[in-house]
């Protein structure tokens, strides 16, 4: 059965459709859903509030653009919604000079796997973590980012500059444990 | 590595992401079916919501409060209800008797099942006269909507209340009490207690009782909707019917706005935007009649162009995803002149008098010639005074709006439509005099369009909101003076503006 076809099904109601999409797209929601909940408990709640209104809102999809693209940004819509309590973060208004891109990262960290790189972005304060999540992972706009949060677009500029900025600085620090763990090694 | 590849591995590694998940629980949950079409909530709906919210508020105070009030609705049902609990009264009986002609667990069931459903009539009824109750007090609720949704909450409520109003009635209903509670021990069927109870509790006639009944149902509803603290197993098994959902959804306070995306749909945005500003204007002025004008020459040189006021309201519509918006409101401006008028003039004063007089040697005057006497008086002085020019003007503009370096940066340009132009104070119309401009119109009261452009530099505060400064220029092309005014007057104006603007949605 093609997207198409499941849409169409969905929309009309029919189950099997509805049941199909669930099976298809509901690990990929739930990656989406763990990397903006607490815990898995309210990740799972938080999935199957998404696919609630993905049902509920599927008559609003017009068919242009992906599909699966407008159910993760209802699936990160959803959790941060249902998180908002939770999310309770001070964003920092203040612009900072990006000057990340620039910056050099070792090349160990092209291989890193998924846990890993949770793992690194987990340093991050919250604030710093949903703005860069939602930019760099699912490719929001600022102008997306500051409607989803209830901030300004500045205000989401200089958060992901932040988080930037301090991404690079943990990657510093852990490149630094490491060094001093090898020459450590080299000496006994 | 750069790091704007280390991000790019970031994102291609996160977005493709897949957990796993127990989907068959997850389907469970979902509860799915068939989906109803999408309904809007009609905005007469919403304010037909209003006043059933306030004649229910004021039916629960009713309700809470009135003890007296309820009384008279309890008078007047009370032989209804009596009626109901005599014809009711024989189904223990029924019941005890069928329980004592047949031990088999089947029948006991079976008797059980009757009593419950026989208690859930009488139930009905209760609920039933109640409302009717509630309604002659102005009340609102449905008999319907309380009886779907109380009668699980009076079976378990009642429970504990019941016993001590028990004990001091009926003798007779005691034993049947207890035959019925060792029927219900016996069966899987919860419910038979509840008819024994009820009746025991219209024998003592407290329809308070019934009251407190809704009361703390309600008060348990409200309690059982907030968030529980449950394991995800429960999570994930909650069942969730779709079918109902538009009707919960669309309910304000059960469920929270999802802000759900759609696609390639731009939406329109609103704000508002109060500003107040300053502009210097620059005043040009020139003889019409070429020729000797009263005052021309005075005005030029002793009048001078104060500082102007700008007030303005404004309505901004923005186009997601457009750099391009449109702004429209109403706005004052004030035009303030000052003259600073230093006179020194002569006027020449003929009056008839003396002019010659011939006197005798011994002081005696002989003759007196009376004639004309020219002289002339100097004036010489300071006389400040103001007049003021106040526009009421309907802007409309179209802006461009671009972020650089963390500014709103926009140019914008627009047309101003004169609403009304009003003039006070004094104006210099001769060389010495003023005129009252509120007596004497020397100025149009309308002026037509006239021009405005500029740059608009914005920046947000936080949650402060987004303020923005102006620098503006506005051209008035048309001559402010009328007919009776021989001199011409035409401005141009820079000013600077302060807004705000308030996000509307």
């Amino acid at each position: 059965m093609d997207l198409e076809r499941i849409i169409q099904g969905c929309k009309k109601g029919e189950k099997n459709c509805q049941e199909r999409l669930v099976r298809n797209y509901a690990p990929g929601l739930l990656a989406i859903c763990r990397r903006y909940s607490r815990d898995s408990e309210s990740a799972n709640d938080a999935l199957q509030e998404s696919f609630i209104n993905i049902f509920k809102y599927i008559n609003s999809y017009s068919g242009k653009g992906s599909f699966e693209g407008w159910m993760k940004r209802i699936a990160v819509n959803c959790t941060i919604t249902f998180q908002k309590k939770n999310f309770k973060v001070h964003f920092e208004p203040d612009m900072l000079h990006d000057t990340s891109q620039h910056s050099e990262v070792p090349d160990v960290y092209s291989t890193l796997g998924k846990e890993d790189i949770l793992s690194l972005l987990c340093e991050l304060p919250k604030a710093l973590y949903l703005v860069f999540n939602m930019h760099v992972v699912e490719g929001y706009s600022h102008k997306e980012i500051s409607e989803v949060l209830s901030i300004s677009e500045g205000t989401s500029r200089a958060s992901l500059s932040r988080a930037r900025a301090r991404l690079i600085e943990i990657i510093e620090e852990r490149q630094n444990k490491e060094n001093q763990r090898v020459a450590l090694l080299h000496k006994m | 590595m750069k790091y704007s590849d280390f991000e790019k591995h970031i994102g291609t590694e996160l977005g493709g992401a897949q957990e796993a998940v127990d989907v068959n629980q997850l389907l469970a949950g979902l509860n799915l079916g068939d989906l109803p079409r999408k309904r809007k909530l009609r905005p007469f709906l919403l304010w037909l919501l209003i006043p059933m919210i306030l004649l229910g508020s004021y039916a629960t105070f009713v309700a809470m409060d009135g003890d007296q009030s309820f009384s008279f609705a309890q008078n007047e049902n009370n032989n209804q209800l009596k009626n109901d609990l005599k014809n009711n009264q024989s189904v223990p009986g029924n019941d005890n008797s069928k329980e004592n002609n047949n031990s088999s667990e089947s029948k006991q069931n079976t008797s059980n099942i009757i009593a419950a459903e026989e208690s859930k009539d009488l139930l009905n009824t209760i609920v039933t006269s109640a409302v009717s109750n509630q309604s002659e007090d102005n009340s609102t609720i449905s008999a319907n909507e309380l009886r779907d949704k109380d009668i699980a909450d009076l079976q378990i409520n009642q429970e504990t209340k019941i016993h001590s109003v028990q004990s001091e009635k009926n003798t007779t209903l005691k034993t049947s009490i207890k035959k019925e509670e060792n029927l219900s021990k016996t069966s899987t069927v919860t419910q038979p207690s509840y008819t024994d109870k009820s009746q025991s509790e219209l024998i003592a006639g407290s329809n308070k009782q019934k009251l407190s009944y809704f009361k703390s149902t309600i008060d348990n509803e409200s309690i059982s909707k907030t968030r529980p603290n449950v394991m995800l197993p429960n999570i994930l098994s909650r069942s969730i019917n779709i079918q109902g959902l538009d009707a919960k959804s669309d309910d304000l306070f059960s469920r929270m706005k999802i802000n759900c995306p759609s696609f390639n749909q731009a939406f329109w945005r609103l704000a508002l935007i109060p500003e107040v500003g300053v502009f210097s204007p620059y005043k040009t002025i020139v003889n019409k009649r070429q020729e000797d004008v009263q005052a021309f020459e005075e005005r030029q040189t002793y009048e001078e162009t104060l500082e102007g006021i700008n007030l303005g309201l404004y309505t901004m519509l923005v186009r997601d995803k457009l750099p391009i918006y449109l702004k429209a409101g109403i706005s004052y401006s004030r035009i303030s002149e000052r003259t600073d008028l230093e006179y020194n003039y002569t006027l020449p004063d003929t009056t008839i008098g003396i002019i010659s007089q011939t006197v005798s040697a011994n002081g005696d005057s002989i003759t007196t010639i009376t004639g004309p006497i020219i002289s002339e008086k100097t004036f010489t002085g300071k006389n400040r005074q103001h007049n003021y020019i106040h526009l009421f003007d309907l802007p409309v503009s179209v802006g461009y709006n671009s972020y650089i370096g963390g500014f709103d940066v926009g140019i914008e340009a627009g047309v101003k439509i004169n609403l009304m132009t009003r003039a006070t104070g004094n104006l210099l119309t001769s060389k010495s005099d003023y005129t009252n401009l509120s007596l004497n119109e020397y100025f149009k009261k309308r002026i037509g369009l006239s021009y405005f452009g500029g740059i608009m530099i914005g920046r947000n505060f936080g949650r402060l909101g987004d303020f923005y400064i102006a620098p503006r220029f506005t051209y008035y092309p048309t001559d402010f003076s009328n007919e009776i005014n021989q001199i011409s007057q035409k401005y141009v104006t820079m000013g600077l503006n302060v807004g705000y603007v308030y996000k509307l949605k």
